[in-house]
């Protein structure tokens, strides 16, 4: 349905960039936002006036200069400034970084409320994989260009994520996949040589380990609170159940039978199994990477940057290793990771296009993925960096994480890519967090949200 | 000032028929009719009120109008749906996320405010007796209204989280509780506890408005009473009450709409859940603006017009309370 809507889309879209630039400053002055609370876009023409001098001189030329002002999120702090060390060493442009709130929910209002005022206060901003269809359907990010080929080499799913109608509109920079983090030291204890492959051994050693082992409290964790987490998590069952959803159609289709399944099984877990504490229901992503490494937990399902942050002296430092997600019984090949990562796109409404074409670019350098993998524990998406051969004439040592994670990278799924992904997560983890909570049935929450899915996305 | 004012009226019997040169004559010297006066003191915040305010409101209702971009810029183009988005919002009535929400603030709102007054009156009458420290007691009292909604939010999280937080702990090893409890992760509990949180934090700011009022009231209207007799419950019954009402009607405005208009708490502790239990009204139009704001698909309407439904409901409690407590003899 999207891609019917494209052509007429841009051609909007170009219209309005032709007499954007004059009005962007008008823009801003515009009205509140339609959350009810007045006072929050009055930041917006702050940051206009900063950007505004220095970016105005840039219009006539197409030369690479002035300041690109690169938007991040808050965690990616220390690589943005081994970034602007390194642009700014090699560029005639200079790059200012900007930080918005760690949760990636926060950074997307953050831009639509720039977007919605066609402001230019920001030239590049990190794109979670989830946003181009939405992005680019309004408008809002313009595509990059690859002079260099540097996406030639790279991972192809971060690459397909960031490509609509055949244009590309972001330039990847780490990709992300979920792992299967557990206790070596404990799991060997126990007597096993592997780490479990399958649902039904997850839950037996879990139970093995809370009843066995003293300091073990939690079997299993997991992010079950009403949010993006949950529905992923969610997603990783119904993967591993065979399941999918989409339908032939092409519709989102959330009550299927592994659906259903999984969302039983998430409920089983906490209510029958008695492996995942009552709590998880109200858990986030990071709340559960820090009980994890207080040591007192089995099983965890996190993302890459874990591993890098237990390697500082924190309790589980030598006694944790990570794997493959495990799958349903009779399903051992399912692809049930999901993607995730995070690539830069240009801000549509952006007034120094040229340096912002520049700094894009630049992200999908060897030396800057060399950066991002070596000294902050990323997942790189230039594929020459899991080669051990490339590691022998670099500064750093090859990351421990890219072996394991690399197996991990080949059992991954994306999620939907819908301009409405928000909404419809929003409505899936609503509903499943419910039946975490036992408020309603597995099957009673998934058919409400697909009563909303069906009315609200579906049709549209 | 006044002098000049009374002056100017004395030697300008009919200030229309001034001549222009007279009148400027008098705006350099600074002599003002009363009038001329009111409108210099006033335009400052009439155009603030209506720049700041007024214009956002009904920006926002006119955006809720439509569906499309929020802001009409070259290139995005939004169209006139009349009531549409209010249709989608409101129903079927009961049915909807939005009902949901309301339901969740009613009680939020009108479970907090009143156990705030009754603890705040308690508060502020014991502040308003003399005891050393008085002040570092006062100050302490207003501790947890001046912590920023959203850190406290985080905080109460921290202390009500099961494995770590405090409180679980404390409970265990009393013997209260068996096992550490997971307070939200349980949809009612969740919402009882988040009211609980807004009770603790703003009684010490009802405390401080209602002893604003105390202070006002005269020592010699207790002092008769106590001539007469009366006991203390009399005399709370029927001087302290009656002259507390104009503030009572300040404190319950000042402390209601806020709690309805509640974002920072639900969004820092629990994001509404679990599912939608502690999802309130303002929360809910934030997730139904942010949702879905792309240009075919109006979130940003949807939520105008949540926010629209809001800013009604919330002006019918302020006229509630107004025409039930407002009296104007009682100053």
């Amino acid at each position: 349905m999207a891609a019917n809507d494209k052509p007429i889309e841009r051609r909007r879209i170009l219209q309005g960039i032709a007499v954007a630039g004059g009005t962007a400053l008008a823009g801003c002055s515009g009205g509140g936002g339609g959350d009810g609370s007045g006072g929050d876009t009055d930041t917006q023409s702050d940051s206009e006036g900063d950007s505004g001098g220095s970016t105005e001189m840039d219009d006539s030329g197409g030369g690479v200069s002035g300041e690109v002002n690169f938007v991040h999120i808050s965690s990616f702090e220390p690589s943005a400034q081994d970034f602007a060390g390194q642009f700014n060493a090699a560029s005639d442009a200079t790059l200012e970084t900007q930080g918005t709130p760690a949760e990636s929910s926060s950074t997307r209002e953050y831009y639509i409320n720039q977007f919605a005022a066609q402001s230019g206060s920001f030239d590049v901003g990190m794109m979670d994989v989830v946003w181009p269809a939405e992005f680019v359907g309004a408008g809002w990010a313009t595509s990059v260009s690859d002079p260099d080929g540097n996406m030639d080499t790279m991972l192809s799913t971060p690459v397909e994520a960031v490509t609509l109608d055949g244009s590309t509109y972001g330039m990847p920079m780490f990709t992300d996949a979920n792992g299967f983090y557990y206790r070596s030291d404990w799991l060997e204890a126990l007597g096993y040589d592997e780490p479990p492959a399958t649902y039904t051994e997850v839950v037996n050693i879990a139970q093995e380990a809370k009843e066995q082992i003293d300091a073990c409290e939690n079997g299993y964790i997991w992010q079950g609170g009403a949010n993006e987490g949950l529905t992923i998590m969610w997603l990783n069952w119904v993967w591993g159940f065979g399941g999918s959803i989409r339908d032939g159609d092409g519709n989102l289709v959330v009550n299927s039978e592994e659906g259903i399944q999984a969302l039983q099984h998430a409920v089983d877990l906490i209510y029958e199994h008695d492996v995942t504490p009552e709590s998880i229901p109200s858990s986030g992503t990071d709340g559960n990477r820090q009980t994890f490494q207080q040591g007192g937990t089995m099983f965890m399902r996190n993302w890459p940057y874990a591993y890098g942050l237990f390697q500082d002296d924190t309790p589980v430092t030598d006694s944790f290793d990570v794997t493959t997600m495990p799958k349903a019984e009779g399903n051992p090949d399912a692809n049930n990771s999901c993607l995730g990562g995070w690539s830069l796109f240009i801000n549509n409404f952006t007034e120094n296009a040229a340096a912002a074409q520049e700094f894009a670019q630049y992200a999908g350098t060897l030396e800057a993925q060399e950066i991002l993998s070596g000294e902050h524990g990323r997942l790189p998406v230039r594929q020459e960096l899991y080669e051990d051969s490339y590691w022998e004439d670099s500064d750093y040592d090859k990351p421990g994480n890219l072996d394991i994670f690399s197996e991990i990278l080949q059992q991954t799924s994306a999620r939907p890519a819908t301009a409405q992904y928000s909404q419809f997560s929003n409505l899936v983890y609503t509903e499943c967090n419910r039946a975490l909570t036992q408020t309603k049935s597995p099957e009673e929450a998934l058919n409400d949200a697909q009563a909303e899915i069906d009315s609200e996305i579906n049709n549209g | 000032m006044a002098d000049s004012i009374a002056n100017v009226q004395d030697t300008i019997a009919r200030p229309g028929e001034e001549g222009i040169r007279a009148r400027l004559r008098r705006y350099r010297e600074l002599r003002l009719t009363e009038e001329e006066l009111a409108t210099v003191l006033l335009t400052p915040v009439l155009l603030f009120l209506l720049g700041l305010s007024f214009y956002p409101i009904l920006d926002t209702v006119w955006a809720s109008l439509h569906t499309g971009y929020v802001i009409e810029l070259p290139g995005q183009q939004r169209a006139f749906v009349g009531l549409e988005n209010y249709r989608q919002i409101l129903l079927p009535i009961g049915e909807t996320r939005f009902w949901n929400a309301f339901g969740v603030s009613m009680f939020y709102t009108f479970v907090s405010v009143p156990a705030e007054l009754v603890f705040g009156l308690g508060l502020a009458l014991l502040l308003q007796k003399e005891f050393t420290y008085k002040y570092v007691a006062q100050a302490a009292i207003l501790f947890p209204w001046a912590l920023p909604t959203v850190i406290n939010a985080k905080v109460w999280a921290w202390m009500l989280h099961p494995d770590y937080g405090v409180i679980s702990d404390i409970l265990v090893r009393l013997g209260l509780l068996a096992e550490p409890y997971a307070f939200l992760s349980k949809p009612d509990i969740a919402l009882y506890t988040m009211t609980g949180i807004t009770i603790w934090k703003t009684t010490s700011f009802m405390a401080l408005i209602l002893l604003a009022g105390l202070s006002s009231i005269p020592d010699q209207l207790y002092e008769a009473a106590r001539i007469d007799g009366a006991s203390r419950w009399r005399q709370f019954r029927d001087i302290t009450l009656p002259l507390l009402k104009p503030t009572l009607l300040v404190a319950l405005i000042f402390r209601t709409l806020p709690a309805f208009q509640a974002f920072g708490l639900p969004f820092g502790l629990t994001g509404g859940g679990p599912g939608e239990a502690t999802a309130t009204l303002v929360l809910y139009a934030q997730q139904a603006a942010y949702n879905n704001p792309g240009p075919t698909n109006g979130g940003f309407a949807t939520g105008s017009a949540a926010a629209t439904l809001i800013t009604l409901i919330a002006l019918v409690i302020a006229l509630v309370y107004v025409t039930t407590l407002y009296e104007p003899e009682v100053r």
